[in-house]
């Protein structure tokens, strides 16, 4: 392939990528400068507030896999480069207000610039959320939210993410008369339909307890199962022991 | 000698690494695309130890061919294009490349360097794995996020495994599954990590009870 048409090519698959005309979505938030946003806009219209974490994700998980591509295990076996392509990961702080609610704030599915190329989902998640009615100091927060859309387990850069945010944040909350631990959390439908991304769990995992676990959604029953255990070595290095 | 055989490995690494981050080696090992991905292979934890990392404090490193390759094949299969209009974080120069050699197997984890494009925190699931074949092959790739043993939906048994609990809540488990009969402290129960945990703060937070 000469240069020029490397050059179209790229420019094409950018243009396919970074401009495709997404529909709008009031839930979704993607800043126009791009890369590099600080905050996320809170919280999200409609939603909540809520009175605890648990009913906050209940909520959350649902609709994030509603969203298009949150979930492509329908088309996995059937096409698994169509799947690659299109998945979506969306991702949203769940935060706690100095009002005793917890909030979700906007969802955003902004990638990694230039994913389209290899058509890996990732998600550009901002540091910090911007809930103009209270201070930024005054916000807690409690779970990093975002959806697998293959149902897979948490990744390296997930665990280290996380590990990140403890650090810029807090590892250990205290939320009313509460303590909780500041965790990553990736929903999951197993659905083979379609049209109908259930919502059948999610994974999680807390810096404070080091703790790798697994969460089943039966008909509204929530189970837990802890499925490994991080331990870190030194700052940079961490072996992960399942059970 | 020792000198003149340190220039020449030297030069090697750095010819290397020129190749790599310059694409040229795209034409030597062109971009594939995986066929028949192997989904028995297990990739290795990549984080478990502290890498070499090549070319810091110029030590002199050398690297096989086939290990050069291997990495050729994931970088250019991950991001094909070495197009100087791509996006920084996009560029084959904006990431790290850790690799583990296990017989015939070499792994390969790309992930992104954030800071090379002045972000200060990565982008969640940035990352893919590779296992290539000693002879150039890609056997499987994994994107972060994508389930490395085939998805058998689960439900909650009587294992004794599964702890009915709300959405969310992290404790339990340590006094369910690590009970210290005689009250003492198990060492490895996230109150006292036997190793030094991530942060400094973590450290400070776990010290205390909470």
């Amino acid at each position: 392939m000469n240069s020029t048409k490397q050059h179209l090519l790229v420019s094409l698959l950018f243009g396919l990528g970074c401009s495709s005309p997404k529909l709008a979505d009031p839930h979704v938030w993607r800043p126009t400068s791009g890369q590099g946003a600080e905050s996320i806009p809170g919280p999200l219209k409609n939603f909540g507030p809520f009175d605890s974490f648990s009913d906050a994700l209940k909520a959350a998980c649902p609709l994030i896999l509603s969203k298009p591509n949150a979930s492509v295990v329908h088309l996995q076996e059937r096409d698994p480069e169509l799947a690659l392509r299109v998945s979506t990961e969306y991702c949203a702080w769940l935060y706690y207000t100095p009002e005793h609610k917890y909030e979700l704030s906007m969802l955003t599915d902004v990638p990694l610039p230039g994913s389209a190329l290899h058509g890996a989902a990732s998600c550009l998640l901002p540091p910090n959320v911007d809930d103009p009615r209270y201070p930024p100091s005054s916000i807690k927060y409690i779970f990093l939210l975002h959806n697998h859309p293959f149902a897979g387990e948490l990744s390296e850069v997930d665990i280290n993410f996380t590990v990140a945010m403890a650090n810029a944040h807090e590892l250990v909350v205290e939320a009313g008369s509460r303590t909780i631990s500041l965790s990553v959390v990736a929903f999951f439908s197993n659905s083979k339909d379609s049209q109908n991304p259930t919502c059948d769990g999610f994974y999680q995992y807390a810096p404070a307890t080091r703790e790798l676990l697994q969460w089943i959604n039966t008909k509204g029953d929530w189970q837990k199962n802890k499925v490994g255990t991080v331990h870190w070595v030194s700052q940079t290095r961490f072996k992960i022991i399942r059970e | 000698m020792p000198s003149r055989r340190m220039k020449t490995q030297k030069l090697s690494l750095v010819l290397a690494v020129s190749l790599l981050g310059c694409g040229y080696l795209q034409n030597l090992f062109p971009h594939q695309a995986p066929l028949d991905e192997d989904k028995s292979i297990v990739f290795p934890q990549f984080f478990e130890y502290d890498p070499v990392k090549l070319g810091a404090q110029g030590e002199p490193y050398e690297l096989d061919g086939e290990m050069l390759r291997a990495l050729a094949v994931a970088s250019n299969d991950f991001l094909p294009s070495d197009d100087s209009d791509l996006p920084c974080p996009s560029r084959k120069e904006a990431q790290f490349y850790r690799v583990i050699r296990q017989g015939d197997i070499i792994f390969v984890y790309i992930y992104e360097n954030h800071a090379y494009c002045g972000r200060k925190y990565p982008a969640l699931d940035s990352g893919v794995k590779y296992a290539i074949s000693t002879d150039g092959r890609i056997l499987r790739r994994l994107f972060d996020g994508q389930p490395e043993r085939p998805i058998e939906p689960q439900t909650p048994d009587d294992s004794g495994r599964w702890i009915r609990a709300e959405p969310g809540d992290t404790s339990g488990f340590d006094a369910i599954w690590e009970p210290q009969p005689d009250g003492g402290t198990d060492s490895s129960s996230p109150q006292s990590p036997t190793a030094p945990p991530p942060a400094e703060n973590v450290r400070e937070s776990l010290s205390s009870p909470h």
